[in-house]
């Protein structure tokens, strides 16, 4: 959005692993070790019906919270799991998308 | 070999130049097949690079070890070691070789094995991440020093590291100092040492820094797999643009994230370049790059120098097996020259 001099001013995009809160991608990996092997291949998102879901959710095992409240639609995946019968490493991805759903809303920043 | 033909060995002399890996495999096959070995070592002491080294990957063995087992191969009586004697230059000499050295006569060899090895990329050319400058800048080699030395040479300020960056790809595949090739071994040794890091601080978060992750070898891939997965090593893919230090010496790096495609930053206690092997001298160089090959598929004969072969990291980076097998292939490259001669 404009502001009233014409300029547009962005959300800063930067990462600062400083202030990171990895509190989801904590809990979810140390249930499901293998989510951290991802090769962000880009196959689960090639496959997926909704194109939104899991796409969102680029399998990033380090998204921080601030990152995850970001990906509105994760609540749209069908958890038909195609993702995860394509997943190199074997990741299950529907189980993963199910676990970041769960903890995302017990940290009251419900997707 | 033809029983009927009178084999070579025991008349024959053959010169190896360099006492790393590949030299001592190469003097102990050739001296196996009797023949009388010089065996050449500009330092005081047999090993080379392997001295500076804690844990080899990927099975983790001890680098002391394996640098025991090569010399018990070595310690024949048909091998003449020349420790703290480099080799000046050779010269073709009565259908073999003349092999000038630093003291006195030149020796005469039926054929040479040059394995004179690799230097590390000098750090402080990629001046970005100020290597010589910050105290907590530090290289892979300076690391595997201070495994060695052990785990309190890591703290900072009496505790243990918050955090700690490994950078890939320092000094490789880099045009700005003159490097396009890969090192092949910072990758790994770059997953190696993560995973020490994190054996020795559990609770230190690690990051590396690479461009593209090159596991090529035999258990190489497997260990990556655990250093993300065992160990919640995490890898970013991004180069560190720029590192500088704050108050408390600790040192901020900036980066990109390029799966995110979102900009980074982090401040961590030690920043670990993985920096990457270029090509040392030999007395067969006439300029600084590594040694090239009449038949680079097949063997490791020098261009124009028949009976000179080349073994290990003088022609390219090279792990330790392959730089042990390297020096062995030589030496039968070596037998048979001097069978074709007869």
């Amino acid at each position: 959005m404009k502001n009233r001099f014409g300029f547009e001013i962005q959300d800063n995009r930067q990462i600062d692993l400083d202030l990171a809160d990895d509190r989801v991608n904590d809990e979810v990996s140390a249930i499901i070790r293998a989510w951290r092997s991802c090769l962000k291949c880009g196959n689960c998102a090639a496959v997926c019906p909704e194109g939104e879901g899991v796409y969102k959710l680029d399998l990033s095992a380090f998204l921080d919270l601030s990152a995850f409240q970001k990906l509105t639609g994760l609540d749209k995946c069908y958890l038909c799991g195609k993702c995860q019968l394509v997943c190199p490493r074997g990741i299950p991805t529907r189980f993963v998308i199910m676990q970041v759903i769960n903890y995302m809303k017990e940290y009251g920043k419900a997707v | 070999m033809n029983p009927d033909k009178q084999s070579v060995g025991k008349r024959n002399t053959v010169a190896v130049i360099g006492a790393g890996p590949a030299g001592l495999s190469a003097a102990s096959a050739l001296a196996a097949l009797d023949f009388e070995v010089h065996l050449f070592e500009k330092e005081s002491r047999e090993g080379g690079k392997l001295n500076q080294y804690h844990q080899l990957f990927p099975a983790r063995e001890s680098a002391s070890e394996v640098m025991g087992e090569l010399l018990i191969s070595v310690d024949k009586e048909n091998i003449i070691r020349h420790l703290g004697l480099g080799v000046n230059s050779i010269k073709p000499s009565d259908g073999g070789w003349a092999v000038h050295h630093g003291d006195g006569e030149p020796i005469r060899s039926d054929a040479v094995i040059v394995a004179t090895g690799f230097d590390f990329f000098d750090a402080r050319l990629k001046e970005e991440f100020g290597y010589g400058i910050y105290s907590r800048v530090i290289t892979s080699v300076d690391l595997e020093k201070k495994l060695n030395e052990g785990r309190e040479t890591l703290l900072h300020k009496g505790t243990d590291p918050a955090a700690i960056a490994f950078v890939h790809c320092v000094g490789s595949r880099d045009e700005q100092v003159g490097v396009s090739y890969c090192s092949r071994l910072c990758c790994i040794t770059g997953i190696k040492q993560a995973i020490e890091m994190k054996e020795l601080f559990p609770e230190t978060k690690v990051y590396n820094f690479y461009i593209d992750m090159r596991a090529f070898g035999t258990g190489y891939e497997e260990l990556y797999r655990k250093a993300q997965e065992q160990y919640g090593v995490r890898f970013i893919r991004g180069r560190v643009s720029e590192a500088s230090e704050d108050a408390e010496c600790r040192i901020r790096l900036k980066a990109e994230d390029t799966l995110m495609s979102r900009p980074l930053k982090v401040s961590v206690d030690w920043l670990v370049l993985l920096v990457g092997m270029r090509p040392g001298c030999s007395p067969v160089q006439t300029d600084q790059s590594f040694l090239g090959s009449d038949n680079p598929l097949t063997g490791n004969a020098l261009p124009g120098m028949p009976g000179v072969y080349s073994a290990g990291c003088c022609s390219g980076p090279m792990s330790i097996p392959e730089s042990v097998a390297s020096g062995r292939s030589a030496a039968f490259q070596v037998i048979d020259h001097l069978n074709s001669k007869q």
